[in-house]
């Protein structure tokens, strides 16, 4: 099958290599380096690509050794004598937020932070720095050309937040594959990976037939259950369900349908509801979910427990994003593994199959290169000479070959600045962030309010504990109600569309 | 002669008003309106106004509160606290006072060293890691629990005990099993100490079995100690947010959703940081009414009678 | 301990023991697990697995040592200070009368029941105002002014429970009220008084939020952000025993502690002995 995800495995052997070896010439396309006024301390977390603390004397590291931020820290510091770099921690997991809004709140955020895209809308407004303005200024290290020519148009379009504004610059992206264990396959008799939608749950059922559990995933996604894993549904169905509308669903003329586009949708009935093409993809995933162990796909269990059910040897396929291939890896379990592409809906599973592909399931979001700037109200050291100097040191990140030195070091990701070069085995799914990929979501993620009571109601649905007309219900209600938040919060004015 | 005994400790005056006192709390109670009462007044303030935690707030009265008032999911949250309360007061006060109560009796002191260091070590458990072994004990497939289950033959009964909508609440109380709260162990063991040796020794005389000593002496000269307990273990429960985070992030639906997480989920996930705090404010009043409640009702002979 | 005194309680040993069993189940697992490396947690996630992975323990002490200290020094001080102040002040909620005792009471009671988390802004912006940002001193009087109200409504409750007649034949010798506290009501509570201390060093060790808070400069920071760091990278590709390692270290002193602590339980036996 395709050959970045086989050669995930070879991708993860490559990151000891990678570690081992320095950032020899990194430096060589900063010709020039701007004037900054600005002395003193950038602080920054840098989240997953916080640079590991040296292993003790005489040991080693354990798993992926982070260094490329603090070499190119160390560059950018001599580029730029007086101004230090400093990377700090944040509590992890739940504490997070709390942390992060005391930290604002008394006007002393870490200049740098990593922000997702999708729950930015968990913090307030007026944390963050809009972007766009500096997007739009030259950029140094790109011999003066605007920063954001840097940037993939198809990926800075989905950074735009429901207020027109750009929070997060992305420099990574994360895949979505389909693992399978080749010794469940061949027990059950399937001698290929199903390419098709109802292949695979012809595969499915043969799995059961052997008494193996055919499928796990994990719905509930990040540690803290924030970032629910539950959008790629309705990605990878909607994507192809809606394709031939995409053009029409973006009312605003945005390169891609946009919140507010997904608002004036979900206010006409075109997605929701009344719509029989949004309705037809709950059926397939309930009849999908027979496949699934009992409850677990309704469990919020730190992620953990689909990946150890697959550890067991006893699961046949497993979804799950592509920086888990580094982790199987280092396991090393005792069966045969590998990867295959998300399935193609076709006629055969539902009439409103489009026979599309949509290659890009995954994206930015998940990635770690996804960093915010605090504005001068939760960060009092943010002067605007700061600020400059702040947006320099980003902006020397993400030339295409820092971003490239940070991504690959992390073996599960590819970087996305254009002109990046990803390593020799992840070019496949570096093609996919290039490719302009029209994704349709169901709508579901407006706000993390209305994210919650879906999810929610999903687990329910899929537990058994209420029905699908219910959960579908409840879908609309809480849509709705979502793009009704909206429309008041960004002062929409949709009356040409018929929405008041 | 064990009722006399009783009864002699029952009689009991206060002295004089002695203003000395104001003096000795003066160090604790500058401490604690410097650094807890001036955050939580700030806290109740707001909790009147609309606000998101960083922004401007705006006054806004009681909305917050009727808000939170009218929402079936919070009194659905309130049902499960009452269940899991309900239960943890039962279990967190029942076995560490039986274990206590068993070690005190024991004849060998050196015995007692050994159990009393034996359950106060896992204490060292950090309350993450704590957590984090129990969703392992739960693992549906790698889990000890189902893997006993399975040892023992019902193949058939292994269920997801966090997903299960049925069984996700039951399993959040089981954890801690089986119970034996250290701190609650200790603080009964230090009453027993306190219980006079002659009480002990009048209860043999007069032939009391090691049970009825128990609820005929231990637990009554123990109920000061119970009421303490008491509220300390609804306090704990009403502030276990990590938990079911943890464990079932309130899930799977609302099955395990609690008022501590709804506020936390209020505060930091849904930007509405005025409406955790009403929440807070909410749950505070009725612990502060039930506190009250108990020091009316429950007058251990024990206690101190001001 | 001969078999015969064992004999004896036979019955209260087997339940004790397995009550004991039961409960050190997630120590023994945290020990187990920070000798295990990745693929032996894997595959045997409950057992004891060899070879042991010692290396967890270097790397982890290496990331909470430059930190012992200042987490020493912290939870010290700030629990001789709750030691110090609250003893007293239960002691006169305990034994003394005083205009407004009540009400003063209730609303450190009431104090608890606010949860932390709400409150954890305005502490803050506080902590700024008072100019304590970086000061680990600043820190400590934050935690001794969070021990109270819990430390206290305990220790009340056990001063309480003293027999009055001990104080009145003091105050009839000609005690004063500041003696009768130091050689009645301390001895006599000092065991409550150990656990208690345990339980705030427990609180104020373990704390990582405050820490990442107030302090900015890497090296007033805590152990437990030390942990912190440490745990970020684990927990991206479960990693445990590593983890687990350093909690293991992080939990040495306490045991110590522990250990300490049960003896005072020990001297109090013969002073819950004397006569009244």
């Amino acid at each position: 099958m395709t050959k970045w995800r086989k050669g995930l495995a070879a991708v993860a052997s490559l990151a000891t290599v990678v570690t081992v070896l320095p950032a020899a010439n990194v430096s060589a396309a900063s010709a020039g380096s701007g004037n900054l006024t600005f002395k003193g301390v950038i602080t920054m977390d840098a989240g997953a690509y916080t640079p590991s603390p040296p292993p003790p004397k005489g040991q080693q590291g354990f798993g992926i050794q982070y260094v490329a931020t603090k070499v190119l820290a160390k560059e950018f510091e001599k580029l730029h004598p007086g101004i230090t770099i400093q990377f700090v921690t944040s509590p992890s997991g739940q504490s997070i937020t709390p942390w992060l809004l005391a930290k604002a709140d008394g006007g002393q955020a870490p200049d740098i932070t990593p922000q997702n895209v999708l729950s930015l809308s968990s913090y307030p407004s007026g944390i963050f720095t809009n972007l766009k303005p500096y997007l739009q200024q030259p950029d140094p290290y790109l011999g003066g050309k605007k920063w954001s020519t840097e940037f993939q148009p198809n990926i800075t379009a989905q950074y735009v937040s429901p207020d027109g504004g750009q929070y997060v610059v992305n420099g990574d992206y994360v895949g979505v594959a389909m693992y399978y264990n080749k010794d469940v396959f061949k027990k059950a008799g399937i001698t290929a990976t199903p390419k098709t939608w109802s292949q695979m749950m012809t595969d499915l059922a043969k799995i059961k037939a052997i008494g193996d559990v055919p499928m796990e995933w994990d719905v509930a996604g990040g540690y803290n259950g924030e970032m629910r894993n539950l959008g790629w549904l309705p990605r990878i169905f909607y994507s192809n369900f809606f394709a031939s509308q995409f053009n029409q669903l973006r009312y605003t003329k945005q390169a891609q349908i946009s919140q507010e586009d997904y608002v004036i949708a979900i206010k006409k009935g075109v997605i929701g509801t009344p719509n029989p093409r949004w309705k037809a993809m709950w059926p397939i995933i309930q009849t999908l979910a027979k496949y699934w162990q009992p409850n677990v796909e309704a469990n919020d269990n730190n992620g953990v427990a689909p990946f150890q059910a697959f550890l067991t040897g006893n699961v046949g396929i497993w979804l799950d994003g592509s920086y888990s291939a580094p982790t199987i890896i280092q396991q090393n379990p005792s069966f045969q593994w590998g990867t295959f592409k998300i399935p193609l809906l076709t006629k055969q599973t539902s009439k409103y199959a489009t026979n599309t592909f949509y290659p890009g399931l995954g994206g930015p979001f998940g990635g770690g290169f996804n960093y915010s700037v605090s504005t001068p109200r939760a960060d009092s050291s943010m002067t605007p000479a700061k600020m400059k100097a702040v947006i320099n040191w980003l902006q020397f990140l993400s030339t295409p070959a820092h971003d490239s030195f940070i991504v690959n070091e992390s073996a599960g990701f590819v970087p996305t600045v254009i002109g990046a070069t990803p390593l020799p085995d992840m070019k496949d799914l570096y093609r996919q962030t290039q490719a302009s990929t029209n994704f349709i979501d169901g709508g579901m993620d407006l706000t993390q309010n209305e994210e919650d009571a879906i999810y929610r109601a999903y687990q329910s649905w899929i537990g058994g504990q209420m029905s699908l007309a219910s959960f579908e219900a409840t879908c609309e209600q809480q849509m709705v109600a979502a793009a009704d938040q909206l429309i008041s919060q960004n002062h929409w004015n949709l009356s040409q569309w018929g929405i008041r | 002669m064990m009722e006399r005994m009783l009864q002699s400790r029952k009689t009991r005056k206060l002295s004089r008003h002695s203003p000395v006192a104001y003096g000795l709390i003066a160090p604790s109670f500058i401490l604690m309106l410097t650094f807890s009462y001036f955050p939580v007044i700030v806290a109740i303030v707001y909790s009147f106004t609309t606000w998101d935690g960083f922004n401007p707030p705006q006054y806004s009265g009681l909305t917050n509160y009727q808000q939170v008032l009218s929402d079936p999911i919070f009194w659905l949250s309130m049902w499960h606290l009452l269940l899991w309360g309900l239960f943890k007061l039962f279990v967190d006060l029942a076995v560490p006072l039986v274990t206590a109560s068993l070690i005190f009796h024991l004849r060998s002191l050196r015995a007692q060293y050994v159990y009393r260091v034996l359950f106060v070590v896992p204490m060292v458990v950090p309350g993450v890691v704590l957590l984090m072994i129990w969703s392992f004990l739960y693992d549906p497939n790698l889990g000890v629990i189902n893997s006993l289950i399975h040892h023992f033959g019902f193949t058939s009964l292994t269920p997801d005990w966090l997903g299960d909508p049925n069984l996700a609440l039951v399993a959040l109380m089981l954890v801690g099993l089986p119970f034996v709260v250290p701190f609650n162990l200790l603080i009964f063991y230090a009453g027993l100490q306190h219980v006079s040796e002659s009480v002990f020794e009048a209860a043999t005389l007069d032939g009391c079995s090691a049970l009825s000593r128990f609820f005929k002496i231990e637990f009554p000269l123990l109920l000061g100690q119970t009421k303490l307990l008491m509220i300390l273990t609804v306090i704990g429960l009403l502030q276990n947010v990590m938990g079911p985070l943890v464990l079932t992030n309130g899930g799977p639906g609302y099955a395990t959703y609690m008022p501590a997480l709804m506020m936390y989920f209020d505060a930091f996930q849904n930007n509405q940081m005025s409406l955790g705090l009403a929440i807070a404010m909410i749950i505070f009043v009725m612990v502060l009414v039930l506190t009250w409640v108990q020091n009316k009702f429950i007058r251990p002979s024990e206690e101190f009678v001001n | 301990m001969t078999w015969k005194i064992i004999k004896r309680d036979l019955a209260s040993h087997v339940v004790l023991i397995v009550l004991v069993a039961l409960s050190l189940f997630p120590f023994y697992y945290m020990l187990a697990t920070s000798l295990k490396s990745n693929p032996q947690f894997f595959s045997n996630s409950l057992g004891i697995s060899f070879p042991f992975d010692w290396g967890n323990y270097a790397a982890a002490w290496a990331a909470v040592e430059p930190y012992v200290i200042n987490s020493a020094v912290i939870t010290v001080l700030s629990v001789v200070i709750i030691v110090v102040t609250t003893s007293v002040t239960a002691y006169a909620f305990a034994r003394l009368r005083f205009r407004g005792k009540g009400f003063l009471y209730m609303a450190m009671i009431a104090l608890m029941m606010i949860p932390g988390a709400l409150t954890l802004i305005p502490l803050f912006l506080e902590i700024e105002k008072f100019g304590l940002l970086n000061h680990r001193f600043g820190l400590v009087l934050v935690y001794a002014a969070g021990g109270q109200a819990f430390t206290i409504f305990v220790l009340r409750q056990m001063m309480a429970n003293l027999p009055e007649e001990l104080f009145e034949s003091a105050r009839m010798d000609g005690c004063s009220e500041f003696k009768a506290f130091l050689y009645i009501a301390l001895p006599l509570t000092k065991a409550t008084i150990g656990t208690l201390a345990i339980m705030n060093v427990m609180g104020i060790w373990s704390d990582y939020i405050l820490p990442l808070l107030v302090l900015t400069s890497p090296n007033k920071m805590t152990l437990t952000v030390g942990l912190v760091q440490f745990q970020g990278e684990f927990l991206a590709n479960t990693s445990y025993g590593p983890m687990f390692a350093g909690y293991t270290i992080a939990s040495i002193p306490i045991l110590i502690m522990f250990l300490l602590t049960m003896r005072m339980f020990m001297q109090g036996i013969t002073a819950g002995a004397m006569k009244f």
